[in-house]
């Protein structure tokens, strides 16, 4: 494979599949602060 | 009431009964059952057959970018009004655009929605397809018999109008059981696409010779960027395969919770979409890399149905293990296939649900309703691919309607009181309102005159606007017209029940 197709698999991929996967993370981890009551409904989270 | 006063009144309403108007047997259960029947609406066929095809005919590399940046300038946006306008109306497209929008503006949620049914009629033949597949695959029959052979005698064939009838039939029964049944159908089927989806993609990438399939697909000709054919194919696609602006979105946001958070979702939805897609991609171009190298122009140059339904066979046959891993790729396609045809027929329901019908009977109505005009396409590819043509554009301008509905409720207002409401786990700045009011409505218009003039090039003006033509742009603006017309007669109906409940 030529250097440039690996460079762009691997900012694609990174970006789709690592994207999902911290938005993932993100989701359940919010999911389970709300089930312990544990989080405020305005966080000061910037847009992605 | 005059649009200002409903307009007021619905967010509103919802937060002050805490939110949840609906009764708990009508919510998804949990935001998982959300997000994955959302999911299983957006990952259909489009993301398995169309996107490897269209990645590798436009680029690979640079097409890519275009892809992703589509991803974020269409699909998630578009995708936050639809999950605003669901929640917040806790209706169908057609009455929450007369209830948030204006009474006047009932018509753009009938197109949304008349659009996405007319594509549900067809969608249902193209489940059938697959499903018939997946038992050829299971029986061996597709080993036996050589694939071209044995889809020019199954495609638009009695057998076809029978798996469209099954397929059909698996949509209601499902729907059957409303939005607990459709969550829990999803809780299944989509785990298990991801599962078979990355298996088979792996299986691909670890042939002798899939690198080149890599090489294909990832390979940049940053020249290509130049060419605005290859950015509006990346946006077809992205309008295409993440269901964002056809109003299902909005089906599903009914059933949500009112404290539920729309934009993180709406990013996990659009990024879980298109990590599917390139699964795929590379699934498709490492085996036809791997096995048939020879033929790759000709395999990736075939149609969605060809590449899919002939070469695909073709390549399994001739792959170590094939006959296993052709069972797992139908199995996939089925279940895309079926989860997106299951919220086709959760929109037709709702619509009726809306205008006062029992909920049962409105989906034996829309079943009814597809299983007859499903069957032109049943037993015509050349019919299923003029409605393909017709509404498959027509969904650029379901968009639109979207974008510009999403401006007259207010923008930044639809921002701060439901995209950011009590229950996101992301805050969305004003970067939305400029990407709604301003860049999807250009990327609609430009993208239905780009589809439009293509069609025109090269040939005679007479053939072209042809309504008789399959795909000619004859066809496209008769269809849409006798549509346009009847909405615009029939919006005081349309937008019936608005002002009585308001």
């Amino acid at each position: 494979m030529n250097m440039s197709a690996v460079v762009m698999m691997i900012v694609v991929c990174g970006l789709i599949w690592g994207g999902f996967v911290v938005l993932l993370t993100r989701a359940v981890r919010q999911e389970g602060a709300k089930q312990n009551g544990r989080i405020d409904e305005h966080p000061p989270h910037p847009s992605p | 009431m005059c649009g200002r006063c409903v307009r007021s009144r619905l967010p509103r309403a919802d937060q002050e009964q805490g939110g949840d108007s609906l009764k708990s047997s009508e919510q998804f259960g949990s935001r998982w059952g959300l997000v994955l029947a959302t999911l299983g609406m957006a990952v259909g066929t489009g993301n398995i057959w169309r996107f490897p095809r269209v990645a590798a005919t436009n680029g690979g590399g640079s097409f890519l970018v275009a892809w992703v940046v589509f991803l974020l300038l269409w699909s998630v946006p578009l995708m936050m009004v639809e999950f605003s306008f669901g929640k917040s109306a806790r209706r169908g497209p057609v009455r929450a655009f007369a209830d948030l929008v204006s009474r006047r503006s009932a018509w753009m949620g009938g197109w949304v929605a008349l659009c996405a049914i007319c594509i549900m009629f067809y969608y249902s033949v193209v489940a059938g397809w697959c499903l018939r597949y997946l038992y050829a695959s299971l029986t061996g029959e597709l080993t036996r018999t050589p694939s071209s052979a044995f889809w020019d005698g199954y495609a638009g064939s009695w057998t076809a109008l029978g798996t469209h009838f099954i397929a059909l039939g698996l949509g209601v029964s499902v729907v059957w059981f409303g939005v607990k049944g459709i969550e829990r159908v999803a809780k299944v089927l989509i785990p298990t696409l991801f599962l078979l989806v990355i298996a088979l993609a792996v299986r691909a990438v670890t042939l002798p010779g899939a690198s080149a399939g890599l090489e294909f697909l990832f390979t940049p000709h940053w020249g290509d960027l130049a060419n605005p054919g290859i950015w509006i194919q990346a946006l077809t696609q992205n309008a295409w395969d993440t269901g964002a602006g056809w109003g299902l979105i909005l089906s599903y946001a009914v059933y949500m919770k009112a404290r539920e958070d729309v934009p993180l979702n709406s990013f996990l939805i659009g990024f879980g979409n298109n990590s599917v897609s390139l699964l795929a991609g590379i699934m498709v171009l490492c085996t036809v890399f791997a096995i048939n190298p020879g033929a790759q122009s000709q395999i990736v140059g075939a149609t969605n149905e060809g590449l899919t339904f002939i070469w695909m066979p073709r390549l399994f046959e001739a792959m170590p293990g094939g006959p296993f891993f052709m069972v797992l790729f139908f199995l996939a396609l089925a279940f895309a296939a079926l989860t997106s045809l299951i919220s086709m027929l959760e929109l037709g329901t709702r619509v009726l649900v809306d205008r006062g019908a029992p909920r049962r009977r409105a989906l034996l109505w829309v079943g009814a309703a597809a299983l007859l005009l499903g069957a032109p396409s049943a037993l015509s590819t050349a019919f299923l691919g003029n409605q393909d043509w017709v509404w498959g554009v027509g969904l650029m301008l379901s968009g639109l309607f979207f974008a510009l509905g999403a401006r007259r409720f207010g923008l930044d207002r639809l921002r701060r009181e439901v995209i950011n409401a009590p229950g996101a786990d992301l805050q969305i700045g004003r970067w939305w309102s400029f990407v709604i009011g301003v860049v999807v409505p250009v990327e609609a218009v430009v993208l239905i005159l780009w589809w439009l003039v293509k069609e025109a090039a090269g040939n005679r003006l007479a053939d072209v606007l042809n309504p008789l033509k399959p795909f000619s742009t004859g066809t496209v603006l008769l269809q849409w017209a006798v549509l346009l017309v009847a909405l615009l007669a029939a919006n005081r109906w349309l937008a019936g029940g608005a002002e009585e409940e308001a």
